[in-house]
């Protein structure tokens, strides 16, 4: 009885091992399975927004800048000079909107540009607007993140600032970027509506909350939000820096 | 009534109420065994003599291996489940054999019979070790099962052997000691097929 006993008590403490050795394989595989598909998510995100971005620069920007151009070659007649020039204007006024656009959606130019000066002009646009006040603040010795990192960091901001205008109503963004040694902490705040605590819980978080996570997580940052209701709301991320 | 026998009731009770949720089938089988275990303690302890005991001890033992054979073949834990058949015939043949030559119970055969399920219950046990599956062993119909075999059958086999030896049976505080032991493993092994039945009735629903 008591060699059975011995077995018996050796035989759990060999399959609870075993089976807590696959449980943690398994964890890691569906974790593995996870960054790879956020990362090809990514990757064919950022492949159809420069698509289209080529697409508004060289097909829409330019048959605007043909029209531009014809509509200076019109001669006015007493009866529509004002409206040829509003027309004028109008016209001047999509092609600067679309080509902002088309910087904004384009991986490559973030990656010329890097990320303050990319944050900047997306803010930019946002001022230009005149429905919007906007704020950059660099903190920090500046130096540069790897090309990924610097995209998904920038395409969290646009999702941030995105969701404050639509979501918050918000009237002023800030945009924060501390560059300490040991880690990269970007702040995205407005003056929006906020919301309490509850609807910060995970399951109830929108899908842009739960991609600009996934997002954070896939290049190793941490996520964190703080917001109270009429307050408005800030948006942390922090990625360590490794120094090689 | 004695314990043991109130178990048995309680398991084969447990094995009626679940019949019809007991899956995979072949595993209600264990509820007709249960069920001839009852009848065959009840009529042992009231009803029959000696002689009628022993016989009766006898071919409910046959029924026994038999089930528990089937049990195990669908089991697959064995590749080769040919090799299974050939065991069973040549078990049951052997246990006939010494039913008919011999007065008492067919020990010998009945010892063939716990060798191999302790081995079978190892081998089970084994493969539980080497899965590469999240398995989760107490929902495990089948591992409530050999365990209680496993646990019936080893301190049977030592039962069985001990009363070859005539010091020890004739030595009636060690009987005494021995009988407490088979009685307590037997309330065990009745707890752990009514366990294992209770898995198999609920583990797909």
């Amino acid at each position: 009885m008591l060699t059975l006993i011995i077995l018996f008590a050796l035989f759990f403490y060999y399959f609870s091992k075993n089976q807590n050795k696959l449980i943690i394989e398994k964890k890691t595989l569906e974790s593995r399975f996870q960054q790879e598909l956020l990362q090809t998510q990514i990757e064919i995100q950022e492949q159809t927004l420069k698509t289209i971005s080529q697409e508004i620069h060289d097909n829409v920007g330019q048959i605007l800048s043909l029209a531009k151009l014809n509509l200076n070659t019109i001669e006015p007649a007493e009866n529509n000079k004002a409206k040829l020039t509003d027309t004028k204007n109008l016209v001047s006024k999509a092609i600067n909107d679309l080509r902002d656009l088309s910087r904004s959606m384009h991986g490559d130019r973030i990656a010329e540009l890097g990320l303050q000066q990319s944050i900047a002009d997306e803010l930019l646009i946002l001022q230009n607007s005149g429905e919007f006040e906007t704020d950059l603040k660099i903190a920090g010795e500046i130096y540069k993140l790897p090309p990924q990192k610097e995209m998904v960091l920038f395409r969290i901001v646009q999702e941030a600032l995105h969701n404050s205008i639509k979501h918050a109503k918000a009237g002023k963004m800030e945009v924060q970027m501390n560059y300490h040694p040991e880690i990269f902490v970007l702040t995205i705040s407005d003056n929006g509506n906020g919301f309490s605590p509850e609807a910060m819980q995970l399951p109830k978080k929108g899908i842009g909350m739960k991609s600009m996570q996934s997002r954070a997580e896939l290049i190793g940052g941490k996520f964190s939000i703080q917001s109270t209701e009429k307050n408005g709301t800030s948006i942390f991320i922090e990625i360590p820096i490794l120094k090689s | 009534m004695p314990i043991g026998v109130i178990i048995i009731l309680i398991a084969t009770l447990t094995g009626l109420i679940l019949i019809n949720k007991i899956r995979p089938v072949y595993f209600s089988l264990i509820v007709i065994l249960l069920f001839l275990s009852s009848c065959n303690e009840i009529l042992a302890l009231y009803i029959f003599s000696v002689k009628q005991k022993v016989f009766a001890y006898n071919i409910f033992s046959l029924i026994e291996i038999a089930i528990w054979f089937i049990a195990i073949y669908y089991t697959a834990i064995f590749k080769n489940r040919k090799i299974l058949i050939v065991l069973l015939f040549l078990i049951l043949a052997l246990s006939t054999f010494e039913i008919i030559t011999k007065r008492g119970f067919h020990s010998m055969s009945y010892r063939l019979f716990s060798v191999f399920i302790i081995a079978t219950s190892i081998l089970y046990f084994h493969s539980l070790l080497n899965t590469k599956k999240e398995h989760y062993l107490l929902v495990d119909g089948k591992f409530w099962l050999f365990l209680g075999l496993l646990l019936f059958h080893f301190v049977f086999l030592f039962y069985l052997t001990a009363l070859d030896f005539k010091e020890f049976k004739y030595a009636k505080d060690a009987m005494l000691v021995f009988r407490e032991i088979l009685n307590l493993t037997n309330i065990l092994y009745y707890t752990s097929i009514s366990i294992g039945l209770i898995c198999f009735s609920y583990s797909r629903q």
